[in-house]
């Protein structure tokens, strides 16, 4: 017998009593300001938050960000990568890629995450190789709580989908915050209008 | 060595021990913090508990139904009845690819199965990438907390082993210099390595996927680069449906650090381009506990450490003394049922204050489960004579109320004349570290007689 079949075997050795799978349904979370618990959510994690009223504004803010910035990769609209994509062979040649600017798809309130799933997203690794990471939202795509995300996020057809909270950071050491563990050292998000 | 003996050790430096106790119960607190800003945080228990059941009664159906949809979304999908055929998988497949190193983040089970000397005995380098796990990985001791890996060592011991093994500054013990040694020591690990290895936080039977939570991004970083990509997940960490992950996600780190939610919950369904994700599902010893209905619920446990930071003894003796992979209350219920004769002191780890109970985010039953191993070890004659002669003499006592009362009244006289030699000695364990109380002069049954009768 195969392990698979004497593990799945051990598994229904004795039938247990049925339990019903619970449905989630509960008064979860919710926030009179939004956009405002959102922004102090996210700053908790370790990002800083722009809220320009200027929907051309998101470009300019990149700009004064990080000013001469050699390497960016994007994949949002309307922000220039000069990362010539067709010359990189596999994530390890990203090794010095300065910025990565991502869309987000959805904001959550109450924790200051955001759901990142991009289609055309060739290395995965752009997303954590890069020193900083700008990501842009919709201010209409914040939701309050975690479950209403579940409920809107399609995941069918995903391949690799991840909410991102902050930059990398770890407190491995004496309990102290650090960030800029493994990943970006900063994470900005920019929401627009 | 048992539980006793190894927190001697701990306690052998006393300010130590002190600053351990409060670093954790800081922890604690801020968990306390963060459960309190969800007015529907009892709810959530319920439910996340509620679930977990369910899926319990029904393990072997979702488990194929993940395999099924895992294997339709191109991941390779394996099972390990136990340790060493874990170990054997993960190499056979390392092997095929003729990979010489892997980068792995924090995975118990991993840790559970001593893969890292299993593969280093065939040449396989293996380099830890989470920074806690990575400082004891250099130091060649295992994690002291299966969330805070390094939480028993202060920053002075962490740039030491630093400035041996990466030739740091010596003497710089800041937290920041440290980090930042660690960043760019382990890039070059990143970027060398041919395969990678996480655990599993949790599989999402509908979908065939599963979700690794950090907040280093180490797991992302390495599963991204190589062409390889090995989870490890033991075979409870299957859920039934996506939408579950939002009451699982919301209770994980809020139980665990106090923080909202990980900076990284990367939900894996297919592989990137020209590369290969293989699931490895593991019994170990679980399938066993599903048949012991007083035990069945530690199945349910997502690993958020809530359980050891609360815990006044794992606070007070540092995870190193439970000589157990997972420390603290969760891993005193688990630890026996591999090996009684090694972990039959860890059910006695504990005050059964219940505390650990109150902080599960799956409202795991732990000091009931600690209690029953107590009377289950009893009965398979792991405790020591002195404890059962005297655990019998005063269950008679008890129920002899004369011979209670009578006992009560000739010890008050007799005890405060005993010299400190017969008082304070190596039977009194108690009495090691604290003064006895006082003996009070009248019993409750003397009071209540001579009370004034309203």
């Amino acid at each position: 017998m195969s392990s698979r079949e004497s593990i799945l075997k051990a598994l229904e050795k004795e039938t247990l009593k049925p339990e019903t799978h619970p449905e989630i349904t509960l008064d979860a979370i919710q926030y009179e300001n939004p956009i405002e618990v959102f922004k102090e959510n996210c700053e908790l994690a370790g990002a800083q938050v722009f809220i320009p009223s200027d929907p051309h504004c998101p470009k300019a803010i990149v700009h004064e960000l990080f000013p001469d910035c050699s390497s960016i990769l994007s994949y949002a609209e309307g922000i220039e990568s000069n990362v010539n994509l067709s010359e990189v062979k596999s994530g390890h040649d990203l090794n010095s890629l300065e910025l990565t600017v991502i869309k987000g798809e959805l904001g959550v309130c109450e924790n200051g995450a955001i759901w990142v799933d991009i289609k055309d997203l060739r290395f995965r690794s752009s997303l954590f190789i890069c020193q900083h990471l700008v990501i842009l939202l919709k201010a209409g795509s914040i939701v309050h709580n975690l479950h209403e995300a579940y409920e809107k996020v399609d995941f069918k057809g995903s391949n690799y989908g991840l909410f991102i909270s902050g930059p990398s950071k770890t407190a491995d050491i004496e309990q102290a915050l650090v960030i800029g563990a493994h990943g970006p050292r900063s994470c900005s998000v920019i929401i627009e209008p | 060595m048992n539980h006793p003996q190894a927190a001697d050790t701990f306690l052998e430096n006393p300010e130590h021990a002190k600053w351990h106790d409060r670093a954790l119960w800081f922890v604690r607190q801020k968990r306390d913090k963060a459960s309190k800003k969800l007015p529907e945080w009892e709810d959530l228990r319920d439910l996340a508990a509620g679930i977990k059941k369910h899926t319990l009664t029904k393990l072997s159906h979702y488990l194929q139904e993940f395999e099924s949809k895992a294997q339709a979304n191109g991941l390779h999908v394996h099972w390990a009845k136990d340790a060493e055929e874990h170990n054997e998988i993960v190499h056979s497949i390392l092997e095929k690819s003729k990979v010489k190193k892997i980068v792995k983040s924090k995975s118990m089970l991993t840790e559970e199965c001593h893969l890292n000397p299993y593969l280093e005995s065939k040449g396989i380098e293996v380099i830890d990438t989470d920074l806690g796990e990575r400082i004891v990985q250099l130091r060649r001791e295992p994690p002291s907390h299966i969330v805070l890996p390094a939480i028993h060592l202060k920053r002075e011991q962490v740039s030491e082993v630093f400035h041996e093994k990466m030739n740091t500054e010596k003497g710089n013990s800041q937290p920041e210099y440290l980090t930042e040694a660690a960043r760019q020591d382990l890039r070059k690990d990143f970027l060398s390595a041919d395969a990678a290895m996480t655990g599993v936080n949790f599989a999402i039977a509908e979908t065939g996927g599963f979700v690794v939570c950090t907040n280093e991004g180490n797991a992302d970083l390495g599963a991204t680069l190589p062409p390889l990509h090995i989870a490890s997940m033991g075979l409870e960490k299957v859920i039934p449906r996506m939408t579950d992950l939002s009451v699982f996600l919301r209770l994980l780190a809020r139980s665990a650090t106090g923080q909202t939610i990980t900076s990284y919950s990367s939900h894996f369904h297919k592989a990137q381009e020209g590369s290969e994700i293989h699931v490895v599902i593991v019994d170990n010893g679980r399938s066993k506990i599903l048949h012991e209905p007083e035990f069945i619920k530690s199945l349910q446990c997502i690993r958020c450490g809530a359980c050891l930071n609360t815990c006044p003894v794992y606070r007070r003796s540092g995870g190193h003394s439970y000589g157990n992979v997972v420390p603290g209350p969760i891993g005193s219920v688990l630890a026996p049922h591999g090996s009684p004769e090694a972990h039959h002191s860890l059910p006695f780890a504990s005050t059964l204050c219940g505390s650990c109970t109150d902080v599960c985010p799956v409202k795991i039953d732990l000091h009931t489960q600690l209690l029953n191993w107590r009377s289950k070890l009893m009965k398979s004659g792991y405790l020591p004579k002195s404890k059962v002669i005297s655990m019998k003499v005063v269950s008679w006592t008890f129920r002899h109320p004369k011979v209670y009362a009578t006992a009560g009244v000739l010890f008050r006289k007799i005890f405060p004349l005993l010299p400190t030699s017969l008082v304070y000695n190596r039977w009194n364990a108690w009495g090691k570290q604290r003064e006895l109380p006082s003996i009070p002069k009248m019993s409750f049954r003397e009071m209540y007689k001579k009370r004034k009768k309203p």
